[in-house]
Formats: structure tokens, C-alpha cells, sequence
């Protein structure tokens, strides 16, 4: 088990090593957030200027602007458009038999080949988001909220890469996954509460929402560090989060195992 | 070899040969076809919804009602539909750093030309055909009044004003001949793409003037819906001929950093 460990720690590291070649890289996309934030924040802005109403959906200016790029930053957190190409390739040209004959399990190998860029830049944004917060002169979370906080991204990232997972092993049937991918991510723009906070829907579709498996990408956490939610309301979509996270593995390995009994070898 | 010195007529003669072969390309691919069209509806419904929820909510934006929102994301769609036509723009800079341009530029055409027209994607003309249907349905559903000569002027604007935002996109692309790896202002200037879907005339004044005159991305959308619902005739011509003015300064532009850019370019990749 150490040894397994330790394996895949070495793959995370020597790619580390390798991002830190090209720092100009990392700082530009630690820039992009914020000029996503800038974008669909000043819209928001807007709207508060032109309604004059000091609370939208539950949110104030201040903590929608938080709200947005705390959301933004986990959304960077996740490795998985980059291993969504890079299956995609390997499955189609038949490279993926190299992989399967090391001893390294493909997906853990996969994720942590990844996992620097959104290890650095998720980090360093919290970071900034949380001076961020504390500039604009909100709260920070609770101690308590901000332990579920964590727990929410965590989820949020297991998430959202068993989707992006689940996207790449269906090269193993279909030849392009990308439009499948663009179209994931048109959906849940709108139904993570990235584009519009969920509480802004009609009461009974906001209810239904928050426990789809979209809500956990964005609008849970973002909730909880802006401070939507009680503790309870908070304790329960983080299981719900978790929950979800635990059926979308569980989907992803079968039909990885699924694949591999399909997969030939030969490139398609 | 400068592209005035080169035959127009050859350019338009080459262009149905390379239409057959992207009809021949995308027939290969049928799933990837159709749900890339699913891809595009969704992604027009979304925008639609989008409007619909938040004016539910809050009302109008400003001077902008659903009807206008509708017709907004309706000119929208069109133009991105016509920008991912040409989408192979987006693999410009890597073109220029491996070296690829060398098969663009041994042909007997306009290298760029021949570089977006060799892999036009036929994908995104249902795009532009959804566009059009959601116009259609915002004109007919919603007591919007237009003339039939405003409906002109905005049709014609709404065609040009994709190369507004296309050609500083393209220019920004060959800053790869100085820096080598754009990708990541090429990525950070797409962000930007999002001020397509928005009534802009509703934002400060400084917004609506770099989205005038720096990335002219108020031509997009905004101005095509301004034109046929709210503004007269000759303010749309005015605004039709300042949208030229902006397109033939982007492409002087474009055209005098290629030429140099091409001066610089070595073909051995990096």
C-alpha cells in the first residue's frame, strides 16, 4: 500500500516539477478566474445598479462577488478536462495497452499526472479569495463551516473528476467525447448554480436542484463559504455532496472494467 | 507573395473543394456530428432560460425585456456559429511554434486563408440555422416593432460584426511569432466572449466603449438588437459604417502584423 503510494506521489511530483518550468503558465492561469469572475461578475453588478435591490436571491453585492470566485476557483481545481484528451487519445490510438502493462493502475496514474496545475492553482486562489473576503470586509466561515467547507470541495472535486472520468471512458465506445463534454458543461453551467445562484430559481426548482449532483460543483460550496446555509442545512448537502461522489465512482470503475473488456488494443 | 498580388477568383475557386472535403470529414464522424447540433440547441435553450429565470425574478434589465433578451441570444448564436466555422483560428499559435504553417505557406494561395479554409467545420452551420429560428420565434411571439429595412440592416450587421470579434482574436494568435506560446492569452481573451450575451448598452459607459472600440463585441448582439427594435434607420446605417471602419482597421491591422510576423517566423518550431 506504501508502495502504491508512494508510485503514484512520485508521478505527482516529477509533474510538478515540470509546471514549475513554465511559471508564466501558472501565474496566467491563475489570472483567468478572475477575468471569468470580472466577466459574469460585472453582469450581476449591473443588475444590483439597475433593480437598486441590496439582495438578490440571497445575496448581497459583497458576497456575490465572493460567491462567484470562490466558485470560480474550485471549478479550477478539478484535473479533468486535461485527462478527458488525454483518454480520449490513448484509448483511440491503442497507447492505452503501454499504460496497462505498467504497474500503475490507469486512473489513479491519470489523476495524479494532472493533478499539479489544479493542486497549485486551486490553493493559491483560496488563498487569495480568502483575502479577498476579508478585503471586501465580509465574514470568514465559522470554524464548523468552514470544516464543511472543505469537506464540500473535497467532494466537489472527487465529483466533478468521476464525471470528467466518466467522459473519457466512453472513448472506449464512442470515437469523439468532446461535444459530450461541451455539453456537460453547458448544463451544469446553468444548473450548478455557476451561471445563476440556484436560490434565483422558483422555489420548488431551486429545492429539486440543490440535490442534483450539479449543485455540489458550485452552488453547495459556494453556498456554504458565503454563508447561504445553516450548519444543518450545510451538514446535509455535504453528505448528499458525498453521496453522490460514492455513485458516480461506483458507475466510473464499472464501466472502466466494462471498457477494458471491450478495448483492443489497436487504436480506432 | 503579398495577397493582392494573388487571383481573388482562385481563393473562391479553391473554397468549394474544401467545403467537399469538410462534408466528407463530418459524414465520417456522424455521432460527433449530431451531438455537437444537440450541443448547440442546449446551449442556446440554456441562454434562453437563463433570461427567463432572472427576469421572472428581478424584472426587466433596464431598457431590455424578454423579448429583446430572446433576440439578443438569437443574433448571439449566429454570430458564434459563424466564428466556429472558422474555429481553426484557435490552433493558430501552434501552427506558428511546431513549424506546421510550412504546409500552409508552399501553397499557390493566402497561406492564413488557406490554413482556415482547409478545415472549415461544417458542424456549426446548424448553429447559425438556430440562430435564425430563435430570431424568427422572438419576432413573431413577442410585439416587437421592426420595419422590414431595420430587419435588413440588422441582418447585415449581425454578418459582419463576427469578424469583429474573429479578427482581434486571430491577431492576438500571432503574437505567438514573438512570444512562441499565446495559448494563454489566446485563453484569457476568449473569456471575454461572454460580453457577447449581454444588452451591453446597460453597463458603465467605460465598458461600453472598450466594447465599442478596443474588442468591438457590442456589433455582436447588441447593436443588431438596438438597430431592428429601438434605434431609426439612419442611426443603424451610421452604426453599420462605423462597423465597417472598425472591420477594415482589424484587418489592415491583422495583415501588417502577419507580414511581419512571417518575416520572423523561422519554420523550426520550438
Amino acid at each position: 500500500m506504501k508502495v502504491m503510494a508512494g508510485k503514484y506521489l512520485v508521478i505527482f511530483i516529477t509533474q510538478m516539477k515540470n509546471l514549475l518550468e513554465y511559471k508564466i503558465n501558472i501565474l496566467l492561469k491563475l489570472i483567468r478566474p478572475f477575468v471569468m469572475t470580472a466577466a459574469v461578475g460585472s453582469l450581476w453588478l449591473v443588475l444590483f445598479k439597475l433593480t437598486g435591490r441590496d439582495n438578490i436571491g440571497g445575496f448581497t453585492r459583497q458576497s456575490f462577488i465572493i460567491y462567484l470566485l470562490t466558485i470560480r476557483f474550485i471549478a479550477v481545481f478539478s484535473p479533468g478536462g486535461a485527462s478527458i484528451a488525454e483518454m480520449n487519445e490513448e484509448i483511440r490510438t491503442g497507447n492505452l495497452a503501454m499504460r496497462l502493462v505498467r504497474p500503475a493502475h490507469y486512473l489513479p496514474w491519470l489523476l495524479f499526472r494532472n493533478l499539479p496545475v489544479p493542486f497549485i492553482s486551486g490553493i493559491t486562489g483560496l488563498i487569495l479569495v480568502s483575502i479577498l473576503t476579508v478585503l471586501l470586509g465580509a465574514d470568514l466561515p465559522k470554524a464548523g463551516m468552514m470544516l464543511l467547507f472543505v469537506c464540500s470541495v473535497i467532494a466537489t472535486i472527487t465529483l466533478q473528476y468521476a464525471i470528467y472520468q466518466g467522459i473519457g471512458i466512453l472513448s472506449f465506445w464512442i470515437y469523439e467525447v468532446f461535444p459530450i463534454e461541451r455539453f456537460y458543461k453547458s448544463v451544469s453551467g446553468l444548473l450548478s448554480g455557476e451561471l445563476i445562484p440556484l436560490t434565483i430559481f422558483p422555489a420548488t426548482a431551486s429545492e429539486v436542484l440543490q440535490f442534483l449532483p450539479f449543485a455540489s460543483l458550485a452552488f453547495i460550496p459556494g453556498g456554504i463559504f458565503t454563508g447561504v446555509f445553516t450548519f444543518e442545512q450545510a451538514l446535509v448537502r455535504v453528505i448528499v455532496q458525498w453521496t453522490w461522489a460514492a455513485i458516480l465512482w461506483g458507475l466510473v470503475i464499472t464501466t472502466y472494467q466494462r471498457g477494458l473488456e471491450k478495448f483492443e488494443a489497436q487504436g480506432g | 507573395m503579398k495577397f493582392r498580388e494573388r487571383s481573388i477568383v482562385k481563393h473562391f475557386r479553391i473554397l468549394p473543394e474544401y467545403v467537399k472535403l469538410a462534408v466528407k470529414r463530418e459524414s465520417e464522424y456522424k455521432l460527433g456530428f449530431y451531438t455537437f447540433i444537440f450541443h448547440q440547441l442546449v446551449t442556446a435553450a440554456i441562454w434562453l432560460l437563463f433570461w427567463k429565470v432572472l427576469i421572472n425574478k428581478i424584472g426587466d434589465f433596464g431598457s431590455w425585456n424578454y423579448g429583446r433578451m430572446v433576440l439578443l441570444t438569437g443574433f448571439v448564436t449566429i454570430n458564434m456559429g459563424m466564428w466556429l466555422t472558422f474555429v481553426f483560428i484557435w490552433r493558430l499559435p501552434r501552427q506558428i511554434l511546431t513549424g506546421e504553417l510550412n504546409s500552409h505557406l508552399i501553397k499557390p494561395v493566402h497561406p492564413f486563408l488557406h490554413m482556415i479554409l482547409q478545415h472549415l467545420n461544417l458542424r456549426s452551420l446548424p448553429r447559425i440555422l438556430i440562430g435564425v429560428l430563435i430570431l424568427i420565434y422572438a419576432l413573431s411571439h413577442f410585439e416587437l416593432q421592426y420595419s422590414r429595412w431595420s430587419l435588413v440592416v440588422a441582418g447585415v450587421t449581425s454578418f459582419l460584426s463576427f469578424l469583429t470579434s474573429f479578427m482581434p482574436f486571430a491577431t492576438i494568435c500571432l503574437l505567438a511569432f514573438w512570444i512562441g506560446r499565446a495559448e494563454f492569452i489566446r485563453d484569457l481573451f476568449i473569456e471575454l466572449f461572454v460580453f457577447q450575451n449581454y444588452p451591453l448598452t446597460e453597463f458603465p459607459t467605460v465598458f461600453i466603449a472598450v466594447f465599442t472600440v478596443v474588442i468591438p463585441l457590442i456589433f455582436s448582439a447588441t447593436v443588431p438588437v438596438l438597430v431592428l427594435t429601438k434605434l431609426s434607420l439612419g442611426w443603424g446605417m451610421l452604426l453599420l459604417a462605423g462597423l465597417i471602419i472598425i472591420i477594415s482597421l482589424q484587418l489592415w491591422l491583422f495583415g501588417f502584423l502577419w507580414n511581419r510576423g512571417l518575416r520572423r517566423y523561422e519554420s523550426y518550431g520550438g
